[in-house]
């Protein structure tokens, strides 16, 4: 008499006993793993302010409003200083947190395209301070925001 | 006679050239030793394959690194001007020391008009609230 039942594999006894294989998808899972860990590790939590670089040029005469041109004129000398000019004004001069009040209250209910932000430092002042302009400008909505230097346009 | 399956052999191998090959173009790139400013606001999404200008801080003194390489304040122009022209719509972010004098940075700035940039990214990190 024939066998009623087929007889069982080795591998098919082990599968019943112990159920499927984990260890390829752990390995594949821990690499994944490591690779998206070590990434994040070097990618670091990063932001990008885009900052213009002005150049004198001749255009045609436009004859649309010119959006208003706020800057802040940056000196250093203990602490940073800043003189405020609404275009081509004298301008005020301020402490860094007076400046961002004044750009808040300046911008907060126009239209943040309206307006040109240029950040005109002297040398001695710190490149943290010049970037601290920019993240208020770009926190406000404001995307034309400039350096300006010596070679730069009259401030 | 069994053979010896060196397919998990391979794998591991292909594994470690693709990460080595990443880490080591972002470790050119991102690890000169430089503290960023700190900025709570800003665009996160930027695509790969910027040109990465780092200013990096030496007592009162910066060097200028790009891929791992110093460039000195006269050729800084011309290798932006190079990489310009050969990928005109590359952006570039400058990855400058918090506490540097702006003087530092203004000759790198006037170097990226100099090369027809109209636009550079200043690098910060990223603090709460953002």
């Amino acid at each position: 008499m024939k066998h009623a039942f087929r007889p069982r594999s080795a591998r098919a006894v082990y599968e019943m006993q112990t159920g499927p294989n984990m260890t390829p998808m752990v390995d594949v899972v821990m690499v994944i793993l490591i690779f998206f860990m070590a990434s994040a590790a070097f990618l670091g939590p990063e932001w990008f302010l885009k900052s213009s670089l002005p150049v004198r040029a001749a255009g045609p005469a436009s004859t649309e409003k010119p959006p208003t041109r706020l800057t802040f004129a940056l000196t250093h000398n203990g602490g940073t200083q800043v003189v405020y000019k609404i275009d081509d004004d004298s301008g005020v001069p301020m402490s860094m947190d007076e400046a961002h009040e004044a750009l808040k209250a300046k911008i907060s209910g126009g239209n943040p395209e309206g307006f040109i932000v240029l950040v005109a430092p002297s040398p001695e002042v710190p490149y943290d301070d010049v970037v601290k302009i920019h993240e208020w400008a770009a926190a406000l909505g404001v995307s034309k925001v400039g350096i300006l230097d010596e070679a730069s346009p009259p401030r | 006679m069994a053979k010896i399956n060196v397919t998990p052999l391979i794998d591991v191998v292909m594994v470690l050239i693709v990460f080595y090959l990443i880490v080591g173009k972002l470790a050119s790139d991102r690890l000169a030793r430089v503290e960023l400013p700190g900025s709570r606001t800003g665009k996160g999404d930027e695509p790969a394959g910027a040109l990465v200008v780092n200013v990096v801080k030496h007592g009162n003194a910066a060097e200028v690194v790009i891929d791992g390489n110093s460039i000195g304040a006269g050729q800084l122009a011309a290798t932006l001007k190079a990489a310009n022209d050969t990928h005109p719509d590359q952006p570039v972010h400058l990855r400058a020391d918090r506490s540097l004098p702006f003087s530092r940075i203004e000759p790198v700035l006037q170097a990226c008009r100099e090369a027809g940039l109209k636009s550079v990214k200043l690098v910060a990190s990223r603090e709460g609230g953002g």
